[in-house]
């Protein structure tokens, strides 16, 4: 026999028989409280899934998680100085997400198959007779790269151009968003610091600049925005830090944002806005960034545009899905739309995964 | 269920082990099948009605060859034997290998302008690989009057079912385990021991081969984007990955194994290590090679079916098929089968105490690596994919993709599992060379010592606590 463990002392067993019996009894509460719970027991047994149901109840509840969970992300924090898989720590407190680092091989053939899809929409909407104009959304990386412990790659930094005359060569609209954040981020906060989307300020100065670029789009009702608030924001990067606050409190500061509210000032159509009905010719597609209340991109951008829109947007489901479930909604049916704005994160052109075509399929019967 | 889980830990095994304690000798076989059927039901209660047939099937065959061996009705129960073994692998092949089939029915069909046909996805039992191939062991065994059959179904289900061993092996062979199946000691040491070895496989698993999962993840996936650096550390890493889980799930398999009075067979003696690829399947997942030598290649050889080199590159590509239905596979067998014969023709192969030599080794691994990536993707065009980017066809590469895809601790798990390697190894070399403190080595640093083994072990329990659920790569098998 090759040279394996052979021996071992009795008190091994003993503590391991311990240890087991201890863990036993501690887990008799977990099993009666989840057994109370359930009602159709023996069908999910049957199914497998009761027993998913209890070991993930269980181990909920099991008291090592939380501590352990802290253990190690304080390990990780205190050895290596990073987080969850998922944040990349930067400088001063900034976090950023590990998405805007992780630079696919076939960069080049990404961002022509979702220059292609672009192109498709916009061949879609102008059969309908509406222009598409896409608003490109910077990268925090590339916004603050000052505020980042790896430079971003050459790559990374010349993508917003790249994709914007690529967009350029298909005759498809763009607004130069990051000329403008690049002149901007050194004195404004334009991301927020443990958040992956813009701030206030970067939703409104894209929407200025968005309206400065296309002064066609003017309309002739005046929208006001004004401070109704403040809120603090935890930041969806927070949740990838599981340390001890105390081991980098910098990351942990709260941001505390300005909440916007814009409304129509006009009060000549009332009656209008009341008995009739306005035909909306503008329409918003997008992402997080538009849906999500606290930037007030969509009243933003009514200001600065003096007109009504439209907005179709989603959390988590990238710009593609967005335009896929505008497409085969009411508003792009209407046939009263002109003109298209899609907000679209630059960092979608970095995604590994497959982008869904967002061209309007039809429906096909579920039985 | 799996080992590496809380439940497991904290709820079946005491109870289990409690269980088996009360119980006076007569009826611990019991306890040891209905455990072991609650273990096996965790996943798919249904599968479980399987499983006794196969249990019943080959205990029934197994009464009828002694029987007719014993009345001097060698052809008799020659038949009865063939009927025994072609029922196993019926049931294995259906589940295991009907799916493959018809794809590939399909296209050769489909081009000749032939009606093809779908088949809806079979899905695989747990541990079918492993439970077919001992149930196959025992018939054989009896009929070559290797073991006794026994009277009592339960011992045989008990050995059929042994929850440690069920879903992974290592496998069992029943000649070799018959004796303890009817009387074993039990005793306070070999508990312990039993204990021991549990927590240091529970250490390889957990701490060591899930940690390197991530990395393990991006390799895998990233398939045509891979470049050569990460290519060949996606190796490196997979290569780690796959021996820390599955030599931790076979010490896990042998620790509860001494708990229960079992002596199992070791299945893996430092491959790593290994200076050809002979010797390689010396020392990885030695049960199943032994298996293979015994059940088909002995035969095939002895019977003077094929010549040995052919019956060799035979066995390797049934090899390759046993480890998964495709033809990523079968052409990882036949590799083995290949590289087998020209070192025999070369004179290169080497046993488990040849005094080692770094280059030989070195050119070991190097073989060896060039046929993983048929072994980690399990598909060909993916696998070719990998080695496009192996050879540099992709460029050289940066390792963006690992850099910020995982983390700095995950890197050192990768160098903790090296080391790791090196030392056991080192060890593992002393031992063959013979010279005399080994075993203390081996008992104090490759073994762990106890405080360092607890500390490992509780530290390895913080870490499921916090990641919850780590599946074990070889269920797939």
């Amino acid at each position: 026999m090759f040279p394996v463990m052979n021996s071992a002392s009795k008190i091994n067993g003993i503590l391991f028989c311990v240890m087991l019996c201890a863990m036993f009894l501690y887990s008799l509460p977990t099993v009666f409280a989840f057994a109370g719970t359930q009602t159709q027991a023996l069908s999910l047994f049957l199914d497998g899934k009761l027993v998913r149901k209890f070991e993930q109840f269980y181990d909920k509840q099991l008291f090592l998680r939380d501590p352990s969970v802290e253990l190690w992300a304080n390990i990780q924090h205190a050895i290596f100085r990073e987080g969850a898989s998922g944040v990349v720590l930067g400088r001063d407190g900034w976090l950023f997400t590990n998405q805007e680092y992780l630079q696919p091989r076939d960069l080049e053939g990404n961002l022509e198959r979702q220059v292609v899809l672009i192109d498709k929409v916009r061949a879609q909407l102008a059969q309908q007779g509406a222009r598409l104009i896409v608003l490109p959304v910077p990268m925090k990386l590339d916004t603050y790269a000052v505020h980042s412990t790896y430079a971003p790659s050459e790559q990374i930094s010349g993508l917003y151009q790249h994709f914007s005359q690529r967009l350029h060569d298909h005759g498809i609209d763009t607004v130069d968003l990051r000329s403008a954040y690049q002149s901007a981020a050194a004195t404004e906060q334009l991301f927020l610091r443990n958040d992956t989307h813009w701030s206030p300020r970067g939703a409104e100065l894209a929407a200025q600049t968005l309206a400065a670029q296309f002064p066609e789009l003017q309309g002739e009702t005046p929208y006001l925005t004004q401070a109704v608030s403040e809120k603090e924001v935890t930041g969806d990067l927070l949740n990838y830090l599981k340390f001890d606050p105390r081991l980098a409190p910098s990351y942990f500061e709260p941001v505390h944002i300005q909440l916007y509210e814009t409304l129509q000032q006009s009060r000549n159509d009332l009656a209008d806005s009341l008995f009739g009905e306005e035909a909306v010719s503008l329409a918003l597609v997008g992402t997080s960034y538009t849906r999500i209340d606290d930037w007030n991109f969509v009243g933003f951008l009514k200001e600065a545009l003096q007109r009504d829109l439209v907005s179709v947007a989603l959390e988590a489901r990238g710009p593609f899905q967005s335009m896929k479930e505008f497409l085969a909604g009411p508003a792009a049916k209407s046939g009263e739309l002109q003109t298209v704005i899609w907000e679209f994160p630059l960092r979608t052109l970095l995604a590994q995964r497959q982008i869904p075509s967002p061209l309007a399929t039809p429906e096909t019967a579920q039985h | 269920m799996i080992f590496a889980s809380n439940v497991f830990l904290f709820l079946f095994l005491p109870v289990f082990l409690l269980c088996y304690y009360i119980a006076k000798d007569h009826w611990r076989s019991y306890v040891i099948v209905l455990g072991s059927y609650l273990f096996y039901a965790w996943w798919r209660p249904d599968f479980l009605l399987l499983f006794v047939a196969i249990s019943y099937w080959n205990y029934w065959f197994g009464l009828r060859i002694k029987a007719r061996i014993d009345a001097g009705e060698k052809k008799i129960a020659f038949r009865l034997l063939t009927v025994g073994v072609i029922g196993n692998l019926a049931t294995l092949g259906y589940f295991k290998y009907a799916n493959f089939g018809a794809d590939v029915l399909v296209a050769v069909l489909e081009p000749l302008g032939i009606n093809t046909f779908t088949l809806e996805h079979i899905i695989l039992p747990l541990g079918i690989s492993f439970y077919v191939f001992q149930a196959l062991s025992y018939i054989v065994d009896i009929y070559r009057r290797n073991a006794e059959p026994t009277n009592r179904f339960v011992d045989f289900a008990a050995y059929i079912a042994i929850f440690p061993q069920l879903i992974a092996g290592p496998i069992l062979r029943y000649s070799l385990i018959d004796k303890q199946l009817k009387n074993r000691t039990h005793s306070l040491e070999l508990f312990s021991l039993g204990a021991c070895r549990f927590m240091l496989g529970f250490i390889k698993k957990v701490l060591i081969a899930d940690s390197l999962a991530p990395m393990n993840t991006l390799f895998i996936s990233g398939g045509g984007e891979l470049q050569m650096a990460d290519a060949w550390f996606g190796l490196l890493i997979s290569a780690l990955q796959l021996y820390f889980d599955f030599s931790g799930y076979s010490d896990m398999a042998i620790g509860l194994g001494m708990m229960m009075g079992f002596r199992f067979a070791e299945n893996f003696n430092q491959p790593y290590i290994a200076q050809s690829i002979t010797e390689f399947w010396q020392r990885w997942h030695m049960t199943l090679a032994d298996f293979l030598r015994d059940y088909v290649y002995m035969p095939l050889v002895r019977k003077r079916l094929v010549g040995m080199l052919v019956g060799l590159v035979i066995t390797m590509v049934l090899s390759g098929l046993w480890h998964g239905p495709s033809f990523a596979f079968i052409f990882w067998g036949l590799f083995f089968g290949i590289a087998m014969v020209v070192e025999r023709k070369l004179g290169i192969a080497t046993k488990v105490n040849t005094p080692y030599n770094f280059w030989r080794n070195a050119r070991c691994m190097f073989v060896l690596a060039s046929c993983m990536p048929l072994f980690f993707t399990g598909n060909l065009p993916h696998a070719l994919q990998v080695y496009q980017a192996l050879i540099g066809l992709n460029g050289i590469g940066s390792l963006d993709l690992y850099w910020f895809g995982t983390s700095a601790m995950t890197m050192t798990f990768t160098l903790i599992a090296l080391l790791w390697i090196v030392i056991a190894g080192g060890i593992n070399i002393r031992y063959y060379a013979g010279t005399g403190q080994d075993q203390y080595f081996m008992q104090h640093v490759g073994g762990f010592s106890a405080l360092l083994l607890w500390v490992g072990f509780l530290l390895t329990l913080t870490r499921l606590a916090a990641n919850s659920f780590s599946p074990f790569l070889y269920f797939q098998f």
